[in-house]
Order: structure tokens, then C-alpha cells, then sequence
């Protein structure tokens, strides 16, 4: 049985339809990842499974409940971190997950064990009596997950969890995530880091309101029709004006300290490439074939 | 238990709150002690100037009198009209009295005579008053005057028919101010700390956005809003007590009546400010609108429209109206009446009626609004 | 007066706060038309440096120019050469596109006789077309970004300070914001940027690391690549179990993260028999082991490690 299934989900605000007839199923222990550029309908699609949004039309169904007729039989079983996630600035560490913990009715040795295991994940222990205003983003987000993790739930909802947040405190973020999923949580998350998707266990681009594909990253990847070129040069900007020039402005992009190149055939682009590089003198590092990563799909799909 | 959650955390952030602390325990007594020692109605020692074109014995003593009783005080002895009128422009004087030349011999003559008297209109509350005591003062004087001559004629027994006005007024016969006021202060007090606070405390989460993480859990809206609500009420209800303590030991306003109505009356009250304040909270969505609204819908008018400094008699017809859905008005009846009057449920059971009605209204539409949802 | 070459400087640069050394003797030189990549943690003083620079804080030590204005005394002068730019508040959510447009060039200010240029073409490089009259609220993250930096740009500064300009925004609206930068860069803005996203790091001329108020480290990506110590890649089938096993083991062969589904490792002396052992013992098939020059995250992740909890 599915964690989650989703039959055609509509949801307009006046007259703009964001989510125009969803179709989506989870299953248990998934790292499921969704997609989409800005605007596509993400966070609402996320609010409407958390139980935070009403859905003008469709079905849903989470931990077999159905959740548009009853939206709130399935929450003691999930776990929600909004986008714009806040915790009391007020209240300590522990007063925090204190707090949470009653919301779910959690008795308090379960509460008792449950804290100690998140604050060591966590890694918060030493600064259990600390108020929230007095932590760092990414101390506070640590918390947050524990705070939503608190009542095991089945579900994890997670909305652009790592966003501002240092590359250490996502290294550690993830890891807590990676213990629970070991232990069968299953998780659904929105990210703008494409790294993060890469390590899931399928993603759904959703676009235009609907999901245009959805598959394990490597199906995806497969699917991708062009050639990948990646090309280190001396100078890339110069590199990328004068390649751009004979491949198309969409095909020559940078990635970090390099090129990538979205070529029709590997064979006849690398004479090319390597022509028009030394004609103007640029020198080239390295310029190799390489499989296409979750940037290059998801660009690929929405241009 | 959820219930529970809500209500810790939100007693754990009051007690951290250092300016809510401080709204609930100083600021009644501030209020109150200022009301009833600051602020008060009774004129005193108000400042008057005489132009006394006379200069005889006989202004002399009427000058003599106007000054004795305390209530006018005789400040600027003026030789010329200019001077008055620059008194009076500054606000140095609020009255003042122009006595003709021809005073004395108009008086032995037996012939009538008049004093000007100019008042500062632009603090009109006080002249008002002042031309009051002024009026009872110089008509009194006029009446000696009367008997005099007519002892001077031999009449010794006059049998001018004399119409002694005998007041008393009951309730406050000292016509004390602070027992007018107490009630008053008590009434915006409960209403801006019910009525503030509760509605800052739910926009808050709505504005920060903790209230998404809430609604995502089992909580139900009832246990949200209770849940809220309870530590406000409690402390509320200890500011209620506090101010009948201070009112009552601290500045000797009676409690002629049931002191267990009174505190039913201000529990009732308490709900209507909260109806206020939860009102508010679902209208708005920023902590600075939702005070706007409260003070807009609850605190201005338990301040100008119940009767707590401006008499509701006076005000026009249309505002008169307005005023009959105004809480405030109704608890300071209550309030008034147990304090002072002594009075009971079987005379004020439209007031509790009023408030019971109010109260619940403002409770239960705003909740069945408030469905947990973004949108 | 000709622009400097070198566009912003800071020698001993010190920000105290009472007793709290929020910025502790930092120097830098950064050249006109560089891309400047600022990185730390959140609480590193990378905010309060900014401020200094920007004119809005005085430094409680060391010296510093920005535009050949210097720090503390010329604070003005400073203003009206730089733009600033910040994820989180730019534009006024009520306004239209165009109204912010207006506003901005109304209070940098902008002589009246070239607002109306500078307007079109603001609108041409962020590309708002059609959607110029739309309230700011309703337009997607990505073209709130572009409308904010062309805003920040009215007056055509001569430094621009980009606070975490791309946070959330998805890699097809992040690329062309960084067009626009690679544009501006071009034509002689030095642009500072700071960022939690290695890959944008990657796009800076130079970048500089800073943890607890202190400069840990500059140099161009590549110099700080090059420098670091070597990672070892590690390709295997069931990379979830692999992570799991290996992780357990850090203390032994050296922190372990992943780079998309691969796994990076930072080993100790020795550490590559242990892996292999593990692995196998995991039963999971090694599909390749390289060295491989560290991602700026491996960088970042390295420097920071030390010496940290």
C-alpha cells in the first residue's frame, strides 16, 4: 500500500490554476524529491498534502486516509517543515521540542528518550537551555527537524529545508534524514539543490502546474537525448561567448568552473569545439563526454 | 493535552515578555492612581483676574468674597482692558470680572447693577464649572446685599419668600472623583489587556509563521484558541483584582455591593474583551493592523463612549446609539452600581444580560471563521 | 577622479561589540570588475564586514577604502558609489515592478533627465516584459531577484554587495542572474557576493573564507582547490549502505559526505584498504576509486573542520 497517493489535484488562487490535475504515488521509504522552477506549485502542493491547504478538486489519500474529506486524520502520523518554518524565539531548545511533543500527545518517557536521540543527532545537546533567537540558521533548522520529527511520524514533509543554510549544517541535516530512513521513514521533500536530488529515490518535475515526468534519477538521466560535453578552458567566459556563438545560447552553460554543453553528437562537436577554442586562443584543460546530472535533466525539461 | 501545550507555551512567553509584565502590573495602578489624584473635576484655586473700575469698599467685599470659598482665586489685580485681554489669551486666566465704577453708589442707592464677567471659553470643561461657582457666589452676595438694605430700612424680618436649596447627593457625597473614575479605569483596563494581548499573541503566529507548523498538527482550532486565551484571562483577571484593591484599601472606594457579582460582572467582561481580540486576529494578518483594530473597536471606545469620562447624555443622538453596543458601558454600570450604589442582579440583570450576550457572540463567530487554513 | 584600480581594501580590519571581536584583523585586496566571493557560516562576521564596507558601520579598527572613499571618515561619499542587494527585502511586495523601478531611481537618486533611460533599461535586462505593472508580490522568486538588482543599480554603482542574492531560487533562474553579473563584472562593477551555494562560489573571480570573525583563507577557486588535500571518490553500486557502513567509520578512514549519489571521502593516511575491506563486507561492488581535486564544499567543509567541534 502506498504512503501516498494523489489523483488529479487541482488547486486555483482566483484565476490562476497552480496545481492542474496532479497525479503522484509514494511508497514506503522513499526519498521522494519534487522539482520545479519557481513558481511551479511546489510549496502549495506541499501545503495541500500537510493538511495546511484545502484543495479545490481531486483525491489524496496519505497512510490510506482520505485526506480531503477528513484533513486532519492523518496528521498525528506526519511531519511538516514549512518553507518559511519558525520556531518561538522565546522558548529554549528544549522548551521548543517540549512544546511540540504535547501538541502530539507524546507521553513523557517517550518524550524523554525521543529528545535525548534527536539532541544527539543533532547535535544540540550542549545547548539545550539555549533560547532559538540565540542560535544560528543552521542550528535552528537542525531543530526544527527534530521538532517535526519528534512524534516518528511516517511522513516527512519537507519544503526547501536547506535553503540558507551553510554546506555543513546540510551535510549533518542529512545525515539525521538518512538515520531515519533507515528506520523506514518515508520522505517527501521540495529543494532548489540538485545535489539533493540526485540521492533520491525518484523525483517528479512539476511544471506548468502538472508533473511532467517523474522516475528514479538514473531513468531520468537515460532519458536525457542529448550529448553532455564538459570542457575546462583557461578563460570560460571568452570560452563561453565564442562557443555559444556556434551551438545556441541555451546549449553553453556554466556549471561552477565549467562548461557544459548540450550537444546533438559528442563525435563532430569535439572537432569543432577544439577548433574554434584554438583559433582564438583559449586554452583548453580538459574537454571530455560525461553522463548528464540532475541540473542538466531538469534544465533540459523546463526550456 | 494539546490544550496543555498551548497554554505552557504561551505562559512561559508571557512570563519572558518583559513589556507584557509590565503592562499587567504597573499600568493598572499607574491608570489608576493618575485618574484618581491626577485628573480630577473638582475646580480648584481657578485662576481669575479683576478690572475693578470701582475701587470702593464695597467691591472690595464682593472682590473679598469671590476668593474666600477656594474654588476661584484671585490672581491679577488689572488696571485696564488690554490687560485682561492679554490674561485671557494666554491662558493665564480663566475668568475674569470687570466691576463698573459706579458700583458702590448704584448698590446704596438701591439700584441694580452689573458685573462682566468673561470667561475662557477655550477650555470650556472648566469655565464652564468656574462660571457655575462664580454665578452661586456673586447671587448669593446679591442676596445679602438685600437683607442688608432692607435691615438698614427697618425691615428686620424680611418676608421675601426665601427658597433654600438643600442638596445632598447621594452615592458620592463628597462627589470624590476617584470613585467616579475607578470604574472607568478598571473597565480599559480589562479591555486593553484582553483585547491587546490576545490578539497580538495570534497574529504573532501568524505573521512569524509558526502557525503553519501548528495547524499541520492533530490540535483541533478550539484547543488552539483556549488554549491562547486561558493565561490571558488569568492574568486579566488578576489585574481586575488588583485595581479593586488598590480602589478599594488604597484610595477608600466603597464596596457597598456584592463583591462576588463584581467579579462575575468583570469575568463576563473579560469575554467580551476577548471576543474583541480574537475578532481582531482573524481580520488581519500583521500584529501592528490587529492593534489598530483593537484599539479602533475596543479601547477608544470603552475610553470616549461608556460614559467614563464623557457624560453619554450629552453626546448627540446618532453617537448615543452607538454607545449601546459598547461593553465598556455596560461593566461601568455594574461597577457603579455595586461599588457605590450597592446595588444587585435584580437591577442590573440587563447589564449582565448585555454582556453575557456580547461576550458569546464575539467568542463563537470568530472561531467557526477561524478553520485551520492557509489561503 | 579616474576609478582605482584596486576597488575595495581592508587592512587589519576589526569590528568589536563591547567585549565580542565580530571581525577580527582582516585584509584583502579586491580588484575593479572581480567577482568576489565572500563564504562562512552564519555568524562569521561576513554581515558585519559587509556593513563596514558599506558605509553604515563604523570599523573599531584597521582601515579600509572602498572607490578610494575611506572607511569611517567618508561614509557618504561611500554610499553613493555602491549598491546593495538582499535576498530577503529589496522591493516593497505592494508596489508594481515599475512603481520599485521609480522608487529606486527617485532615492539613490538618479539626475531626472536619465531616469527614463535607466528605467527601460532596467526593464530590458531583467527581463520583466509584460509584467512590469504586475504587484511585486505576485512575480516568481527568480524575476524578484533581477528586479531587485537592476533596482540596485539605478545609479550605477561602482561595487555591488549581493547578500545571499540566489537562496531558494531554482539553477535555471540562478544561471541567468549570473549572467547579468558576469555582464556587470565586465564593464567594471566589482561585485562582492556572499553565498551558501558552492556551485555560485565557483563562479567568483577569487573567494574568501571566513569563520569566527577571522579570514581563513583567499584565493581563486582553483588555488583553493589545488591546495586542499585530495579526495578519494568513491563509485559503488547500493550507495546507501555503503554511505551507512563507511560512516560509521570516519574516525578510522576520514570524514565521509556525498556528492550526489557518489561518495567523498578526506582520508587519513592508510584509509583506502580499510574502504576497500568495508565495502565489501557490505557487499556492495566498487564500481571506480579515484583521486579527485575537492569540491569548494570539501574545501569550505575541510578548513572549518578544524579546530571546530
Amino acid at each position: 500500500m502506498p504512503i501516498v497517493e494523489v489523483i488529479n489535484l487541482r488547486k486555483s488562487f482566483g484565476d490562476v490554476a497552480a496545481l492542474n490535475g496532479v497525479n503522484l504515488t509514494i511508497n514506503r521509504g522513499e526519498a521522494f524529491c519534487l522539482l520545479g522552477p519557481d513558481g511551479a506549485g511546489k510549496t502549495t502542493f506541499l501545503r495541500i498534502l500537510a493538511g495546511v491547504m484545502a484543495a479545490n478538486s481531486g483525491e489524496i489519500r496519505i497512510l490510506d486516509q482520505d485526506i480531503i474529506k477528513h484533513p486532519d486524520a492523518a496528521k498525528q502520523s506526519i511531519g511538516y517543515l514549512s518553507q518559511r518554518f519558525s520556531l518561538y524565539p522565546d522558548l529554549t531548545v528544549a522548551e521548543n521540542i517540549d512544546f511540540y511533543s504535547r501538541l502530539f500527545k507524546i507521553s513523557r518517557q517517550d518524550n524523554q528518550i525521543r529528545k535525548e536521540r534527536l539532541l544527539e543527532f543533532s547535535r544540540l545537546g550542549p545547548y539545550v537551555n539555549r533560547r532559538t533567537k540565540h542560535l544560528s540558521g543552521g542550528m535552528k533548522q537542525k531543530l526544527a527537524l527534530s521538532c517535526a520529527l519528534i512524534h516518528t511520524p511516517k511522513l516527512l514533509i519537507l519544503d526547501e529545508p536547506t535553503t540558507g543554510v551553510d554546506p555543513i549544517s546540510r551535510r549533518e541535516f542529512w545525515k539525521i534524514l538518512y538515520d531515519f530512513l533507515a528506520d523506514g521513514l518515508t520522505i517527501l521533500f521540495a529543494t532548489p539543490y540538485m545535489d539533493e536530488a540526485e540521492r533520491a529515490s525518484r523525483v517528479a518535475l512539476l511544471y506548468g502546474g502538472q508533473i511532467i515526468n517523474c522516475d528514479t534519477p538514473e531513468n531520468l538521466k537515460r532519458q536525457f537525448k542529448y550529448h553532455l560535453a564538459e570542457l575546462i578552458t583557461d578563460d570560460n567566459r571568452q570560452s563561453r561567448q565564442l562557443l555559444q556563438d556556434k551551438f545556441g545560447r541555451n546549449n553553453v552553460v556554466f556549471f561552477g568552473d565549467k562548461l557544459h554543453l548540450k550537444l546533438e553528437d559528442y563525435q563532430t562537436a569535439n572537432s569543432q569545439i577544439q577548433q574554434i577554442l584554438q583559433e582564438n586562443r583559449v586554452n583548453i584543460v580538459s574537454l571530455e563526454q560525461i553522463a548528464p546530472g540532475m541540473e542538466d535533466v531538469f534544465v533540459d525539461a523546463i526550456a | 493535552m494539546r490544550f496543555a501545550a498551548i497554554f505552557i507555551k504561551e505562559a512561559i512567553l508571557i512570563t519572558r515578555d518583559k513589556r507584557t509584565l509590565f503592562l499587567t502590573v504597573v499600568f493598572p495602578v499607574f491608570m489608576l492612581l493618575l485618574y484618581s489624584y491626577g485628573v480630577t473635576y473638582d475646580i480648584k484655586n481657578t485662576s481669575t483676574a479683576i478690572l475693578d473700575y470701582s475701587g470702593t469698599p464695597a467691591s472690595r467685599d464682593l472682590i473679598q468674597k469671590l476668593n474666600a470659598a477656594g474654588y476661584l482665586t484671585v490672581n491679577y489685580n488689572v488696571t485696564n482692558y488690554e490687560e485682561i485681554y492679554e490674561l485671557l489669551i494666554t491662558g493665564r486666566v480663566i475668568l475674569a470680572f470687570i466691576i463698573p465704577p459706579d458700583f458702590e453708589e448704584q448698590i446704596n442707592a438701591g439700584r441694580k447693577t452689573q458685573i462682566q464677567v468673561i470667561a475662557n471659553g477655550s477650555d470650556a470643561n472648566t469655565a464652564n464649572v468656574a462660571l457655575g461657582y462664580q454665578a452661586a457666589i456673586i447671587s448669593s452676595y446679591g442676596a445679602e446685599l438685600v437683607r442688608k438694605n432692607l435691615a438698614l430700612n427697618g425691615l428686620v424680618q424680611p418676608s421675601i419668600p426665601n427658597i433654600q436649596e438643600r442638596t445632598r447627593v447621594w452615592y458620592n457625597p463628597e462627589m470624590k472623583s476617584t470613585f467616579f473614575v475607578a470604574p472607568g479605569v478598571m473597565a480599559v483596563v480589562v479591555m486593553l489587556l484582553g483585547s491587546l494581548l490576545t490578539a497580538t499573541s495570534i497574529v504573532k503566529e501568524k505573521e512569524s509563521g509558526t502557525i503553519e507548523m501548528l495547524i499541520s498538527t492533530p490540535i483541533k482550532s478550539l484547543e488552539l484558541i483556549a488554549g491562547k486565551m486561558a493565561p490571558y484571562i488569568i492574568v486579566s483577571f488578576i489585574d481586575v483584582l488588583i485595581v479593586i484593591v488598590v480602589a478599594s484599601l488604597g484610595l477608600g472606594v466603597p464596596i457597598k455591593g456584592n463583591l462576588f457579582l463584581l467579579l462575575a460582572g468583570s469575568l463576563l467582561y473579560l469575554v467580551c474583551a476577548l471576543g474583541i481580540g480574537l475578532f481582531a486576529s482573524t481580520i488581519t494578518t500583521t500584529v501592528s493592523s490587529a492593534q489598530v483594530v483593537v484599539v479602533f473597536a475596543g479601547l477608544l471606545p470603552s475610553i470616549l463612549l461608556s460614559g467614563f469620562i464623557f457624560p453619554i447624555e450629552s453626546m448627540p443622538a446618532f453617537v448615543q446609539a452607538i454607545t449601546y453596543i459598547v461593553p465598556a458601558k455596560y461593566f461601568i454600570a455594574i461597577l457603579r452600581g455595586i461599588f457605590l450604589k450597592g446595588i444587585g442582579l435584580n437591577i442590573l440583570w440587563p447589564q449582565f444580560l448585555f454582556l453575557l450576550v456580547f461576550g458569546l457572540m464575539m467568542l463563537l463567530l470568530p472561531a467557526s471563521k477561524f478553520n485551520k487554513r492557509i489561503d | 577622479m579616474p576609478l582605482p584600480e584596486i576597488s575595495v581594501e581592508v587592512s587589519n580590519l576589526t569590528r568589536k561589540f563591547g567585549d565580542f571581536i565580530a571581525v577580527d584583523d582582516i585584509s584583502f585586496k579586491v580588484k575593479r570588475g572581480e567577482v568576489f566571493g565572500f563564504l562562512g557560516p552564519n555568524g562569521a562576521g561576513k554581515s558585519t564586514t559587509i556593513r563596514m564596507l558599506c558605509g553604515i558601520i563604523p570599523p573599531t579598527g584597521g582601515t579600509g577604502r572602498v572607490g578610494g572613499y575611506s572607511l569611517g571618515e567618508e561614509n557618504m561619499k561611500i554610499k553613493s558609489i555602491i549598491g546593495y542587494m538582499s535576498q530577503k527585502f529589496s522591493l516593497y511586495d505592494d508596489l508594481t515592478a515599475l512603481e520599485n523601478l521609480d522608487f529606486f531611481s527617485g532615492i539613490y537618486p538618479v539626475p531626472r533627465n536619465l531616469r527614463q533611460n535607466r528605467i527601460e533599461e532596467a526593464l530590458e535586462i531583467s527581463r520583466l516584459g509584460s509584467r512590469q505593472d504586475d504587484i511585486t508580490a505576485t512575480l516568481p522568486v527568480g524575476l524578484k531577484q533581477r528586479l531587485a538588482l537592476v533596482c540596485s543599480l539605478m545609479h550605477r554603482p561602482e561595487v555591488l554587495f549581493l547578500d545571499e542574492p540566489t537562496a531558494g531560487v531554482d539553477p535555471i533562474s540562478r544561471r541567468e542572474f549570473w549572467e547579468l553579473i558576469y555582464r556587470l563584472s565586465e564593464s567594471g562593477v566589482t561585485v562582492f557576493v556572499t553565498t551558501h551555494y558552492m556551485d555560485e562560489a565557483e563562479h567568483c573571480d577569487r573567494i574568501a573564507l571566513i569563520n569566527a570573525g577571522k579570514l581563513i583563507t583567499i584565493g581563486s577557486p582553483k588555488q583553493l582547490k589545488s591546495n586542499g588535500q585530495k579526495i578519494l571518490e568513491i563509485d559503488c553500486s547500493n550507495w546507501q549502505s555503503a554511505f551507512e557502513i563507511l560512516r560509521k567509520s570516519e574516525g578510522v578512514i576520514g570524514e565521509c559526505s556525498l556528492f550526489g549519489t557518489k561518495i567523498h571521502i578526506m582520508p587519513k593516511p592508510y584509509a583506502e584498504t580499510e574502504i576497500v575491506k568495508l565495502l565489501s563486507s557490505a557487499g556492495c561492488d566498487l564500481i571506480s576509486k579515484r583521486e579527485v581535486m575537492p569540491s569548494l564544499e570539501d574545501v569550505f567543509v575541510s578548513f572549518l573542520s578544524r579546530g571546530t567541534e
